[in-house]
């Protein structure tokens, strides 16, 4: 299969880095459109394809920029960025650093948060399918069984640090105001990102709560939960069951793990 | 080969159409289903997929199979398109017969092979194992394309079927993308279909496609032109009843309007049959 490879790697290079002389003799020429033009449907096929695939990813980006600037910047993601998936949708996983760190791009922050958010919403979207714990579940746990307790996230659970209110630019996209060019207010907060059922949310988070999801997402137990709140909160136990109520409800757990297994 | 039952008329299961499809009940028999969209971890799209493959018969079709790519055969994918089948039982697994990339790297296009005895043995060999794999016979379907290759030294149908009788695999026969690279390539379409070997085409594909001055794409966001419908009377001719779907993917109409476009289908079949329930 030696000439095969060849043929496929010389046309793969002429696809991704415009060297025309690598596909130079291996078309025939069968009448009607010219072989440049022939080969053009390929080479033009493959940014499209990727581009249009990075539109359905980042709708309310794409609002934001608008159609031409969006194109530019998707194209030089797709010139930088190879795609490695047998699934379309990964492509556009690498946006949100990219946009960070192009000088383009990075001079407006708010445009890499959004597509951060916006690629979040999606893994919620997708995310694995999970039984949700059901708070009644929570009265077999026996009092001396909650220190060492662990409670498992839904893999669908994001947290993102923003300094600016992307996700309510997002909010007014989805409300059909146009948010073309819209600056986002800077105000910097944590936002969770999940999926309850079949539909991705998304809320700020104060402190405190940023703060104890952050020990079950670092599998932490109840008791270390409680001991996080202990330096907010002057009931700290009720306050984690508090917590973890809104959190049963929410649909954000999957799973109680005692601490014996 | 022995004649499996035929399935009749489909279509392409598209995410706008999800709710329609579940709403009511449409003159569908069943839906081929995108194996790529399905290969996620859950949530609304295996949600649907679930649902819908409890109320109509499915099919797989697949756009990263990559059969002539000169790359290992990708072992992650085979075996998740392998748990996706295991969940929606489909009635077959489909992909083109193409390679989409090498070195790693997935173009997302379907490119054309060089129809030579190397490429042949390649594709034979690899049919073989995705066939061992999956534990199942596969159809392939030909892809419309816009360059011919210097080196090749056959035709596309005699490539065609020489993979098919090799590797013993079965035919997803795209009667538009026939009509569309036989424009390109200045072959007769006919020419194509009457060297397909009875017997082995389970599915036919019908689509629209784009018309420039001196060539035409394929891009699935028109209905189908008249002498595509043409061309599709003379595979029935030859193939009798085989299993129809009409893909769409841009310019996405209403469930309503497709099953309307299904419906010459369904005719277009019972008269070259000869009878009215020619599926």
């Amino acid at each position: 299969m030696h000439r095969l490879r060849e043929l496929q790697k010389r046309f793969q290079r002429y696809l991704l880095e415009a060297d025309e002389s690598a596909v130079e003799g291996m078309f025939a020429d069968s009448g009607g459109a010219a072989v440049a033009v022939r080969r053009g449907v390929y080479f033009d096929a493959y940014r499209l394809r990727l581009i249009g695939a990075l539109k359905v990813d980042y709708p309310v980006l794409l609002a934001w920029l608008g159609e031409e600037t969006f194109e530019r910047l998707a194209g030089k993601y797709t010139t930088g960025t190879r795609s490695p998936y047998y699934n379309l949708r990964w492509y556009g996983s690498g946006l949100a650093d990219q946009l960070g760190a192009d000088p383009d791009t990075a001079v407006q922050p708010w445009l890499a948060e959004l597509a951060a958010f916006e690629w979040a919403l999606m893994a919620a979207f997708d995310a694995p399918d999970s039984n949700t714990l059901r708070v009644g579940e929570l009265s077999a746990l026996a009092p001396e069984h909650w220190p060492a307790a662990r409670f498992v996230l839904h893999p669908g659970v994001r947290v993102l640090d923003f300094e600016f209110e992307v996700p309510k630019l997002w909010k007014a996209h989805k409300a059909g105001e146009d948010v073309f060019g819209r600056r986002p207010d800077a105000r910097p907060g944590r936002w969770l990102i999940w999926r309850q059922g079949l539909d991705t949310s998304f809320r700020s988070l104060e402190s405190e709560e940023a703060a104890a999801l952050e020990v079950l997402a670092a599998d932490g137990t109840f008791g270390q939960l409680c001991e996080r709140l202990q330096e907010r909160s002057e009931n700290a136990a009720l306050r984690a069951a508090s917590l973890l109520k809104r959190w049963l409800q929410d649909g954000l757990i999957t799973d109680l793990r005692r601490g014996a297994e | 080969m022995k004649a499996a039952p035929i399935l009749g008329f489909g279509l392409g299961l598209r995410t706008v159409h999800y709710e329609s499809v579940l709403a009511g009940e449409h003159d569908v028999d069943w839906f081929e289903v995108l194996s790529e969209n399905y290969m996620v971890g859950g949530g609304k799209p295996l949600y649907y997929l679930d649902r819908i493959a409890e109320r109509y018969p499915v099919v797989m079709h697949g756009v990263s199979l990559s059969i002539g790519s000169t790359d290992p055969l990708n072992r992650r994918y085979l075996k998740s398109l392998k748990a996706l089948a295991q969940r929606c039982r489909p009635r077959w697994i489909s992909d083109h017969l193409c390679w989409t990339g090498v070195a790693h790297t997935n173009l997302h296009d379907l490119m054309p092979l060089p129809y030579t005895e190397e490429a042949l043995a390649h594709v034979v060999e690899r049919v073989g194992a995705v066939q061992d794999f999956l534990g199942r016979r596969i159809l392939l379907e030909n892809v419309s394309s816009y360059v011919s290759y210097s080196a090749s030294t056959m035709t596309e149908w005699e490539f065609l079927r020489e993979v098919a009788e090799r590797a013993d695999c079965e035919i997803l026969l795209d009667v538009n993308n026939i009509y569309v690279s036989g424009f390109n390539h200045g072959f007769e379409p006919t020419t194509f279909i009457d060297s397909v070997p009875i017997g082995r085409v389970r599915q036919i594909h019908l689509a629209g496609h784009t018309r420039h001055a001196d060539y035409i794409v394929d891009t699935h966001d028109h209905p189908i032109v008249d002498p595509v419908w043409d061309l599709y009377e003379a595979a029935i001719r030859r193939f009798g009843p085989v299993a129809t779907m009409i893909e769409r993917d841009d310019h996405i109409p209403s469930l309503e309007e497709l099953v309307a476009e299904l419906d010459r289908a369904r005719a277009t079949a019972a008269r070259v049959l000869g009878h009215a329930s020619a599926a």
